[in-house]
């Protein structure tokens, strides 16, 4: 990077909030998809000043800017895969600004954890539900930038559900609210909504007005094992039409299992076509017993062969054991998992996990699914020896397969994780040239210089 | 020696130990994380990094608390790494001077014993006591920042202040390892584990000649130190540890030392491996040996219940790394009331010799939240049974003017036996 700009940079946010030394550039090169691209410089903003007068230098000047968070993006959306400057909101900006009880609101800045809003209003017997597996590290900027979801989304929503409101910076430096700290608003365009899921390629968000609900008292776990996928899923129906909602309803298939097993040893049942682990919360036991009933009736109803209930914490962390350590375990299959959140509607969920079986054969891959039977949400993971191009190769085919058939059943390419690098080679699969044009039209308007995470999302 | 890049390789960045990292809790900024860390010990293996001043300052910035290790999915030792790391920095910028004469001394305890001695004398001068805390802070002295606290010299140090074997009755046999801090600074420490050994009637054998553990030269790579000490205590324990019942430690870090460190230290050099192996079950930590294998809690159980009140702080090297944090609470709790902190968990902040000159800024801030959680607990005591927690807590406590007394639990249970 050009001295003048590092000079002007210095200037503004003081030398310790500006680096451009190799080891910085080493360091916010990555993110969780462990690809790598070295920025020219990373700045720490102090707060929303720094942040619009960043941005206004970088429209004059043409610098590129990529906004992090805490970089465990799955797609690589915090990636600087044009150089340019990291925007890092981790060191300053990760402050809780206000939690409202009487309207139930919580106000951050966007380097907060999400964990630590959890537990600051859960101290105060308020929810924030929106819990990704990344929750203990992630930040609420990149929640709301990849509208992140979690296992409590079958009843609870994804963040896209929880913010009320935005402030945000536009690539020209101008500051702007999106939103209002009221239930219903109906003037002017969503432009909330328009930010959430934008992967940081329309504006930096600078603060965030979240929804709180009050925290149910209490919750029970439960585990079914099933024969098959299919009547796991015929079980899930029941369980939904019978009228009770499960805060969260994942399920392992047989290989994630059985990786589980070899890995840990914790006694499951390795000839299980699939096993459901489900959690119920309110207010009293009475209400958790008569939901875990209902529950317990639908799984009998549908091959279940043992039904069991936790009777304690200890218990219940056992019984979720499985699922907390899928995604690690699976690893004994292949080094490289090339992994994809993709979603169908609930009910199409046995018809793709048959296409992918018959993709997994035809390609002789190792395919472990795991997820969530609640929204229809499936981490599909193709197995591969990370150092055999021939092997990548065939993943990356059998990805695009799989993606064809999600889309062929009304799904969609990502649940949660978003589109980023990682996926915008497809695209075009999900939606119309048209489609395409519209969503490069509203980048334009917001972003005229493209300055703002280019090259990503597939635009 | 680990090749860098292998483990880096093996981190799938999936930032789950960012959030429970201790430097990083103080400096959020991803060279200053494990995932960092991990990543530029690769890029310095692959040539991509010169371990320059800048990179120095950056490794020398880990705690080497090991919260990153218990919560990485792939169990990666990054707290080893780092060491290692340290010993290539030592080999390019040699050590500190101050470090160079201090090491030095802990290699060769006669000198430091006439030293020590002289340094009671002297220290006088340029410290000024504070009574309550056996601690002094600084009026002036070149390295170290003013107004800090620092553990003064003991007139005699434990070890020359008594027999090798205190015999007292033979129900038992145990080594005393007593560590450094105890024996130069704390020496009320090993007093109070001889007064509890006496009630139990189990006899006491000092092992005179122990050098330093070796987890001050480990932190901060000096592992030609480490060599000679580990060798040398390891040889130097062989010689009678089939004698006795146990040998005990009433600190966090020589024990993890010993017990842990010197069977990872010794990766690359399997007979001293095996020979570190061999004498880590005879090892304990105090209190673990006293709750476990003793009568202790039954005795304790039968004297008065006492009106103070004990906060318990878990050293890394306790919890962490030994599995050792339910023992004493079990043995304090039968005679004081017990207020948990916050998060007792949390480190304290010492971080090791470089941590506390170089970067003191660092040691300072991850001490700030954790007076707070002392003081907020309104205990009279704070106790943790490692004398760099108590360093450091001191120090944290006393900038923050919390008037929270620090003891080790082996002191607090000796003066429970002692006042029925
Ligand atoms: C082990 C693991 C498990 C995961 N589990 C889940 C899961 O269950 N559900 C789920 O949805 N995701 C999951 N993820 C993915 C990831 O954690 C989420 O996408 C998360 O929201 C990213 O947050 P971050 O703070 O790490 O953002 P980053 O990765 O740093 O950034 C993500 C995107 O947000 C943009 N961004 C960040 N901050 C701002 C800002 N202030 N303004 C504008 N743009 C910004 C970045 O430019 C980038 O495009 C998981 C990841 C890992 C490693
Ligand atoms: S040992 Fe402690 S300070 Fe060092 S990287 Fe790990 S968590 Fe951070
Ligand atoms: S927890 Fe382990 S694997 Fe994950 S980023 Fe940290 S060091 Fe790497």
């Amino acid at each position: 990077m050009e001295i003048k700009y590092i000079n002007y940079f210095k200037n503004l946010l003081g030398s310790e909030n500006v680096y451009d030394d190799k080891a910085h550039l080493i360091a916010y090169c990555y993110d969780a998809t462990r690809t790598r691209y070295e920025p020219d410089a990373v700045l720490f903003p102090r707060d929303e000043s720094d942040v619009s007068e960043i941005l206004k230098y970088c429209n004059e000047h043409r610098i590129i800017i990529t906004p992090r968070g805490a970089g465990s993006g799955f797609t690589g959306g915090a990636l600087p895969a044009n150089g340019g400057i990291i925007l890092a909101f981790e060191k300053h900006m990760n402050k809780i600004l206000e939690i409202d009880m009487e309207n139930l609101v919580a106000v951050v800045q966007p380097g907060v954890i999400n964990m630590h809003l959890q537990r600051t209003v859960e101290a105060q017997g308020l929810f924030y539900p929106p819990d990704p597996a990344s929750e203990e590290y992630s930040t609420l900027g990149g929640n709301v930038s990849e509208n992140a979801g979690g296992m409590r989304a079958a009843k609870y929503g994804i963040t896209k559900d929880y913010v009320m409101a935005l402030r945000a910076v536009l690539p020209n430096g101008e500051i702007i609210r999106a939103g209002k700290r009221t239930i219903k608003d109906v003037a002017g365009y969503n432009i909330a909504g328009i930010i959430i899921a934008s992967e940081g390629t329309l504006a930096c968000i600078t603060e965030i007005t979240l929804k709180l609900i009050a925290k149910p008292k209490m919750s029970q776990t439960a585990m079914g094992i099933f024969p098959s996928v299919e009547e796991a899923m015929n079980a899930v129906y029941k369980t939904m039409a019978a009228g009770v909602t499960p805060v969260a309803m994942e399920f392992l298939d047989n290989l994630s299992i059985n990786a589980v097993e070899q890995k840990f040893n914790k006694g499951l049942p390795k000839d299980a076509g699939a096993i459901l682990i489900t959690d119920v919360d309110g207010n009293t036991q009475d209400e958790l017993t008569q939901q875990l009933d209902i529950i317990e009736h639908a799984f009998l109803e549908n091959g279940c062969s043992g039904f069991k209930r936790a009777g304690s914490v200890e218990e219940s962390k056992n019984l979720w054991f499985a699922r907390r350590n899928a995604s690690q375990s699976i690893t004994i299959y292949g080094s490289k998992k090339l992994n994809e959140d993709i979603t169908v509607p609930r009910s199409k969920l046995p018809a793709l996990l048959k296409a992918i079986g018959e993709v997994s054969k035809k390609y002789n891959v190792t395919v472990p699914c795991f997820g969530h039977t609640g929204d229809g949400n499936v981490h599909t993971n193709v197995m591969v020896d990370g150092s055999d191009p021939k092997q990548l190769e065939i993943g990356h085919v059998a990805i695009e397969e799989i993606f064809k058939a999600t889309v062929a059943l009304g799904g969609t390419l990502s649940g949660e994780h978003g589109i980023g690098l990682s996926k915008a080679p497809f695209m075009h699969l999900a939606f119309s040239e048209g489609e395409m044009e519209l969503f490069r039209s509203i980048k334009k308007a917001f972003d005229p210089n493209n300055i703002l995470n280019p090259a990503k999302m597939g635009l | 020696m680990f090749k860098f890049n292998v483990t880096s390789d093996a981190c799938v960045k999936c930032g789950k130990c960012i959030p429970v990292c201790t430097i990083h809790k103080v400096n959020r900024d991803e060279v200053t994380s494990p995932r960092g860390f991990l990543d530029l010990l690769g890029a310095y293996q692959r040539g991509e990094l010169e371990l320059d001043k800048n990179a120095k300052n950056i490794f020398e910035s880990c705690f080497l608390c090991t919260n990153c290790v218990d919560v990485c999915p792939n169990d990666l030792p990054v707290d080893m790494l780092i060491e290692q790391a340290r010993n290539d920095i030592r080999k390019k910028f040699g050590l500190a001077w101050y470090k160079k004469l201090a090491f030095f001394l802990l290699r060769n305890r006669n000198i430091m014993d006439v030293l020590a001695r002289f340094g009671y004398m002297f220290q006088t001068c340029g410290f000024k006591m504070v009574e309550k805390q056996s601690s002094m802070y600084l009026r002036n002295f070149p390295i170290i920042k003013m107004d800090r606290l620092f553990p003064s010299l003991a007139k005699k140090t434990f070890l020359n202040s008594h027999p090798d074997v205190i015999y007292n009755g033979g129900k038992g046999k145990v080594g005393i390892f007593i560590g450094c801090l105890a024996n130069y600074m704390y020496t009320d420490i090993g007093k109070s584990l001889l007064e509890i050994l006496k009630v139990l009637e189990i006899d006491a054998y000092l092992i005179k000649q122990q050098k330093c553990c070796g987890a001050p030269q480990y932190f901060t790579g000096d592992f030609d130190s480490v060599d000679y000490l580990a060798k040398f205590n390891i040889e130097y324990i062989e010689g009678f540890v089939n004698e006795l019942d146990a040998i005990i430690i009433p600190e966090a870090t020589c024990s993890a030392m010993i017990k842990a460190d010197y069977v990872h230290f010794f990766h690359d050099q399997p007979e001293w491996q095996a020979r570190a192996k061999a004498i880590a079950p005879h090892i304990f930590m105090a209190t673990e040996y006293l709750e476990k294998k003793t009568n202790l809690a039954e005795i304790l159980a039968s004297k008065s219940r006492r009106s103070e009140t004990i906060t318990y702080h878990d050293p890394c090297h306790a919890r962490k790394m030994q599995g050792v944090w339910k023992e004493p609470r079990n043995l304090l709790s039968k005679n004081y009331a017990m207020i948990e902190m916050s998060d007792p968990n949390r480190c304290c902040g010492f971080g090791g010799v470089t941590m506390q000159t170089g970067n003191y800024r660092f040691a300072k801030a991850a001490g700030l939240p954790k007076a707070a959680m002392i003081k907020e607990t309104g205990a009279e005591y704070v106790s943790a049974e490692c004398s760099a927690c108590r360093m450091q807590l001191s120090d944290a406590m006393h900038g923050q003017k919390v008037d929270v007394v620090f003891k080790n639990p082996i002191e607090l249970i000796a003066k429970a036996l002692r006042e029925g």
